[in-house]
C-alpha cells in the first residue's frame, strides 16, 4: 500500500499545541508511508490541490488527513481523492483538533498524542478496501403529518414543485391552533384571514391527498422508500354525502351541551358537530364518546341527526379503515400543546372562573367565538381590570419547563392591544419577568402597546387568590419598585406557554426519530441542520421541533419542504457504503441482530436461513457486528482486521 | 414495632416540654417506639450556617450518625430541625466530596455517617399512619382550626418532594380526629419566627405574625394547629407581646393527644402563654359526648 499522510496546522488551531514538523517526521518513519507533508490549511484549495499532485505524482492510493473532525471535512477530502481517480474510500482521518490540540495545554504531551493518533489512521489506511457507492430509487410523493400551519405550508410548498402530498390531520378538520387565534402579533392581521385561503387551497390542490381525522399508524422502509399505514377515523358521516347544511348539530339532542375544544371548552356544540364554520374538509363529525346512539344504542325514538339528514350522510356503522401508501420522505410537523396551568396550583386556574388561559382569552376575540368577539364574560359583565400573568410553564424549572416558549410575551402584548381596543377604559396590567420582543416589529409593537396605556410591571406572580367579597386578587413582587403589590382583577390571564404535543413521543419512536431532553423533536444540528433529524428523509417543520411564532413555523416549513422537494427532485438517493455486512456463510440465523438493530435495517431470509441488512436502512452504527456471536457480520468501514491495526499502532506508542 | 430515633430539639425539649411529652404519649398510643440518643441542638440554617456552613453539615451530620449506628430513621417534630436535618442528609448525599470532609471531621470524635439513616417530619408518619389514628381516636374533637404549615416541612420542594402551594396533609389528619381545617388568608406565608427573622429583625417578625393572626381571628377558629416547635413558640409568645389575640395554640401531637383521650396535663396544656381553659372545657365536653 502507499500512503500519503498530511498534517494540517489549522491556522495555529493544531499548531500551537501540536509540534506538526515533529510529527511528520515520526511519521515519515512509518511502513508504507510514501510521503508525509503538512500544511496550514489542508481544507483550503491548494491543499487539496496539493493532495491531488501527489497522487498521481508518488501513485498514492489511500490517503490519511491529520486535521479536524471527519464530520467536518470528510467530504470534502472525499472529492478530492475522486477528482485525482481515487476511490473516495481509500480515506482516513485523524481527529487532532479537537480530540487533541483544543482538548490539551502541554505541547509535549500533545504531539506524543497527535504522533499515536496519526500513526493509528496510518496503519488503518493501509487496510482499506475500495468501497462502491449505490444509488436507490425515490418515489416521488411526501407524507406531511399534522395539518397546522405547518403541515399546511410543507405540504402547499411540495405540491407546487408538482409532488404528490398526503397530508394527515388528526383533528377533524386542518387548520391547528392557528385557527383559534384572532389577530396576529405584532401586524394585526386577521388569523383566520391569511390562514383559511391556505386551508382552501390544500383542500383544492389536485397533488394534495388530505386525509382529515387519520392518525399514522405505523411507517416501515427508508429514505426514498417510506411504508405508511394510515388510520382513518370513522366520522360516522359519509363525506360524499354530508353537505355541511348543519341541521344535524341543531336538532341533536345534545345541542349546545359539550364543550368545544375549538372553543377550550367555553363554548358549546353537539354531539355531532364541525370544530368551526371554516373547517377544511367541511363536514361533519359524530363524536363517538358523546354521541347518544354511539354510546348506549339508543337516542330518543330515533337519532334525530338521522330523521332530518336530506341527505342521508349518517352512516353510524361506519367503521375506520386503514389506508396505505409510499412515499420518499416525511415531514413532522404535529404541533405543541398549551400548558395545563393546573400544574401551577397557586395561580388557581381550575378553581377560579375568570382566571383562564392565553388560548381561552384568544375565543373571546374571535369572531368566530363563543361571544362572536365581543369582550364579555358568561355573567354579562365586561372586565374593567384586567391582569396578563406571562411565564406560565415557562422559564419554570419546577414544572420541568427550563426553556422559553418565545410566544407568550407577545401574544399577551397582543391581546392587552385587543383588551383596550374593545374597552378603552380598562386597566390592563401585564407581570413579566422578560419581555422578549425578538422579532422584526416586536419591540415596536411593545412599544405601541404600552403607549396605548398598558402597565407593564416586572414581576412574577407568587399568588391568585379570592377575597371575601368574591374579589380576585393577583398578589406579585414588583422587582423594580422593589415592592409587594395585591391587584384586584376582573379577568386574569396566564400567558401559558408551549409545550410538546402528548402523543409527539409515540410518533417519534414510529419515525425512528430522536427528542430532546425537553421533549420536543431533535434536529440533526441545532445551527446547521435545523429541520433535517438524525434519520435521512424526514424533516422537521414548526412546534414539534421546538416553540415558534408563526413566521418562524412558515420559514421552517418552506425549508422542510425544500429538503424534502430536493430528495423527490434526484429521484434517487446515493447510499454510502457504511453499512454492515453479513457473511451468509457464517451467520446461524439466530436472530440476535435483528434485535438489536436500532434502525430496523435487519431481515431474515427464510429461505436461506441467514439474515440481510438492508443497505439504505443501516447506520454502521456496529451494535450488531459487536452482537453477533459467530462473528458473521463486519462493518465495511471498520473491518476487524482495520481496527485491530489501528488499535495496536496506538498499543505500540 | 415500628422504632425512629427521637430528635425532639431545643424548643420541644426545653421551652415547650409539653410538645415533647405529647409526642411520646400520641406515638406511644399508636404503637411506635422512639428511641433518645445525646443528640444535640440541630443546629439552626439561620443562624450557624450563615456564619460557617461546615460546622454546621458536621455537627447536623454527627446527629444523624448517632441513630445511623442502629440503623434508625430520625424522627422531627419541628419543622426547623427538619429543614436543617433533612438539608444536611439531601447535601452530603447528592455531595461526594461535602461527605467526606465532613466525615474528615467526625472522624476527630470517632464518629462516622454514610448517608443512610434519614430524617424524616413526624406528620409524614403519621400520614402513613390513617388508619391507627382512625382507630385509635377515643374523642371526636369537633373543633374549627387553622392549621399552620411549617415553612421548611414544604420548601425548598426540589429537596423535601412535598408541595408547597396546595399541601393537605395537615387539613386530613386533623380531620381524622372530628376537627374542621377553616380556609384563612395566606395560610402559607411564614410566621415570622425562622430564618433569623425573630432575633435578627424582631419587629418586623411581629409585624409578620401579627399580620398571620389578624387573618386567623377573622375566620373565629377555636385552636391554631401547628407541626413545628419554633412555630408554635412564636404563635404563643406574640400573641402575649401583641396583647390583643387569645387564640390558643396547639402542636398537632397535643391535639392528638387530647383525641387519644390523655390528661391535658400530661399534654402540657398548660405550659403555654396563651390560655387553653376554654379549649379544656370543650373537649370535656366533646368527651361527654363521645361518652
Amino acid at each position: 500500500m502507499r500512503v500519503g499522510v498530511y498534517v494540517c496546522h489549522c491556522g495555529i488551531n493544531i499548531a500551537k499545541t501540536v509540534d506538526v514538523e515533529r510529527v511528520v517526521k515520526e511519521i515519515s518513519k512509518m511502513p508504507n508511508v510514501v510521503i508525509c507533508r503538512d500544511y496550514h490549511y489542508m481544507c483550503s484549495d491548494p491543499g487539496q490541490e496539493l493532495i491531488k499532485k501527489d497522487i498521481n505524482r508518488y501513485g498514492l492510493n489511500s490517503i490519511v488527513i491529520a486535521a479536524c473532525s471527519p464530520r467536518m471535512h470528510f467530504k470534502t477530502f472525499q472529492e478530492a481523492l475522486k477528482s485525482a481517480k481515487l476511490n473516495p474510500y481509500m480515506l482516513e482521518m485523524a481527529n487532532i483538533r479537537e480530540q487533541c490540540s483544543w482538548v490539551h495545554d502541554d505541547v509535549e504531551e500533545a504531539t506524543k498524542k497527535a504522533i499515536a493518533l496519526v500513526k493509528s489512521a496510518v496503519a488503518k489506511a493501509a487496510q482499506l478496501e475500495p468501497l462502491v457507492e449505490n444509488d436507490s430509487p425515490v418515489v416521488p410523493a411526501a407524507l406531511v403529518i399534522g395539518g397546522g400551519i405547518a403541515g399546511i405550508q410543507s405540504a402547499l410548498d411540495i405540491a407546487n414543485a408538482g409532488f404528490k402530498v398526503y397530508l394527515v390531520e388528526r383533528e377533524p378538520s386542518i387548520g391547528g391552533h392557528m385557527a383559534q387565534f384572532d389577530k396576529t402579533f405584532p401586524t394585526l392581521d386577521c388569523a383566520a384571514c391569511i390562514l383559511t385561503p391556505k386551508m382552501v387551497d390544500v383542500s383544492r390542490h389536485r397533488k394534495i391527498e388530505l386525509l382529515a381525522y387519520s392518525e399514522v399508524d405505523d411507517v416501515t422502509g427508508f429514505i426514498g422508500n417510506f411504508h405508511v399505514k394510515v388510520r382513518r377515523k370513522p366520522r360516522y358521516v359519509d363525506e360524499e354525502r354530508c353537505v355541511a347544511c348543519g341541521d344535524c348539530a341543531t336538532e341533536c339532542r345534545l345541542f349546545n351541551r359539550i364543550d368545544s375544544e375549538f372553543d377550550e371548552g367555553l363554548g358549546k356544540r353537539a354531539a355531532i358537530y364541525v370544530p368551526f364554520p371554516q373547517a377544511v374538509p367541511l363536514k361533519y363529525t359524530i363524536d363517538p364518546e358523546r354521541c347518544l346512539f354511539l354510546t348506549r344504542g339508543k337516542c330518543g325514538d330515533s337519532p334525530k341527526c338521522v330523521d332530518v339528514c336530506d341527505a342521508n350522510a349518517i352512516e353510524f356503522d361506519q367503521e375506520g379503515r386503514t389506508v396505505e401508501f409510499d412515499v420518499g420522505t416525511i415531514v413532522v410537523a404535529t404541533g405543541y400543546d398549551s400548558f395545563d396551568a393546573t400544574k401551577k396550583p397557586e395561580l388557581m386556574y381550575d378553581k377560579l372562573p375568570n382566571v383562564i388561559n392565553g388560548l381561552q382569552y384568544e375565543r373571546f376575540f374571535a369572531p368566530n367565538g363563543p361571544t362572536g368577539g365581543e369582550l364579555v364574560m358568561p355573567d354579562g359583565t365586561v372586565p374593567k381590570k384586567v391582569v396578563f400573568v406571562s411565564c406560565v410553564g415557562s422559564r419554570d424549572k419546577k414544572v420541568g419547563n427550563p426553556y422559553c416558549s418565545r410566544i407568550c410575551c407577545m401574544y399577551s402584548t397582543k391581546q392587552a392591544h385587543l383588551t383596550k381596543e374593545r374597552v378603552p377604559d380598562a386597566d390592563v396590567t401585564v407581570f413579566y419577568c422578560d419581555v422578549r420582543a425578538f422579532g422584526k416589529g416586536y419591540e415596536e409593537f411593545y412599544e405601541r402597546v404600552q403607549e396605548e396605556g398598558v402597565k407593564y410591571r416586572r414581576g412574577l406572580v407568587s399568588e391568585i387568590y379570592r377575597d371575601d367579597d368574591g374579589k380576585v386578587h393577583v398578589r406579585a413582587e414588583d422587582t423594580l419598585l422593589g415592592e409587594p403589590i395585591d391587584l384586584e382583577a376582573d379577568l386574569v390571564v396566564l400567558a401559558t406557554g408551549i409545550v410538546p404535543k402528548a402523543t409527539t413521543r409515540s410518533l417519534a419512536q414510529k419515525l425512528h426519530i430522536s427528542h430532546s431532553p425537553d421533549g420536543f423533536l431533535l434536529e440533526a444540528h441545532p445551527k446547521l441542520r435545523p429541520v433535517d433529524t438524525v434519520t435521512d428523509g424526514i424533516f422537521l417543520a414548526g412546534c414539534a421541533q421546538g416553540p415558534k411564532d408563526i413566521p418562524d413555523t412558515v420559514a421552517q416549513a418552506g425549508a422542510a419542504a425544500a429538503h424534502a422537494i430536493d430528495i423527490l427532485a434526484k429521484g434517487k438517493i446515493t447510499i454510502e457504503p457504511y453499512n454492515a455486512v453479513v457473511n451468509p456463510d457464517l451467520c446461524g440465523g439466530c436472530r440476535i441482530c435483528e434485535m438489536l438493530c436500532p434502525f430496523d435495517a435487519h431481515h431474515y431470509n427464510e429461505a436461506k436461513g441467514v439474515m440481510e441488512i438492508n443497505d439504505t436502512l443501516c447506520k454502521g452504527c456496529g451494535v450488531c457486528g459487536a452482537g453477533c456471536p459467530a462473528g458473521a457480520i463486519t462493518l465495511n468501514l471498520f473491518r476487524n482486521k482495520q481496527i485491530i491495526c489501528q488499535i495496536g499502532a496506538i498499543l505500540d506508542e | 414495632m415500628t422504632e425512629y430515633a427521637f430528635f425532639p430539639g431545643c424548643i420541644g425539649k426545653n421551652v415547650y416540654p409539653g410538645i415533647e411529652k405529647a409526642t411520646r404519649l400520641v406515638f406511644g398510643t399508636l404503637d411506635v417506639d422512639l428511641k433518645d440518643y445525646p443528640y444535640s441542638c440541630c443546629p439552626p440554617p439561620g443562624v450557624v450556617a450563615c456564619y460557617d456552613k461546615e460546622s454546621w453539615y458536621t455537627i447536623g451530620a454527627r446527629n444523624l450518625a448517632l441513630s445511623e449506628a442502629e440503623d434508625l430513621d430520625i424522627m422531627t417534630i419541628c419543622a426547623g430541625c427538619y429543614g436543617t436535618l433533612h438539608n444536611v442528609w439531601h447535601e452530603l448525599t447528592h455531595n461526594r466530596k461535602l461527605l467526606e470532609k465532613v466525615n474528615e471531621n467526625l472522624d476527630t470524635i470517632g464518629m462516622h455517617y454514610s448517608g443512610k439513616s434519614r430524617p424524616i417530619h413526624f406528620v409524614d408518619i403519621l400520614d402513613g399512619m390513617r388508619k391507627e389514628i382512625s382507630e385509635k381516636k377515643e374523642i371526636d374533637l369537633g373543633f374549627d382550626v387553622a392549621v399552620h404549615y411549617g415553612c421548611h416541612y414544604l420548601k425548598p420542594s426540589s429537596v423535601t418532594g412535598e408541595n408547597p402551594e396546595s399541601p393537605s396533609v395537615l387539613d386530613d389528619i386533623v380531620g381524622l380526629v372530628g376537627c374542621r381545617s377553616i380556609e384563612f388568608k395566606d395560610r402559607l406565608t411564614c410566621c415570622g419566627a425562622g430564618g433569623g427573622v425573630m432575633s435578627g429583625e424582631p419587629d418586623l417578625s411581629l409585624r409578620m405574625i401579627e399580620t398571620k393572626l389578624k387573618n386567623i381571628q377573622e375566620r373565629n377558629v377555636d385552636a391554631i394547629i401547628n407541626i413545628c416547635s419554633f412555630c408554635h413558640m412564636q404563635f404563643d409568645q406574640s400573641q402575649k407581646k401583641l396583647k390583643r389575640f387569645e387564640i390558643p395554640i396547639l402542636h398537632l401531637n397535643q391535639l392528638l393527644g387530647l383525641a387519644f383521650g390523655h390528661k391535658q396535663k400530661h399534654l402540657g396544656l398548660h405550659m403555654n402563654l396563651v390560655s387553653n381553659r376554654d379549649l379544656v372545657k370543650k373537649v370535656k365536653m366533646a368527651r361527654r359526648v363521645s361518652a
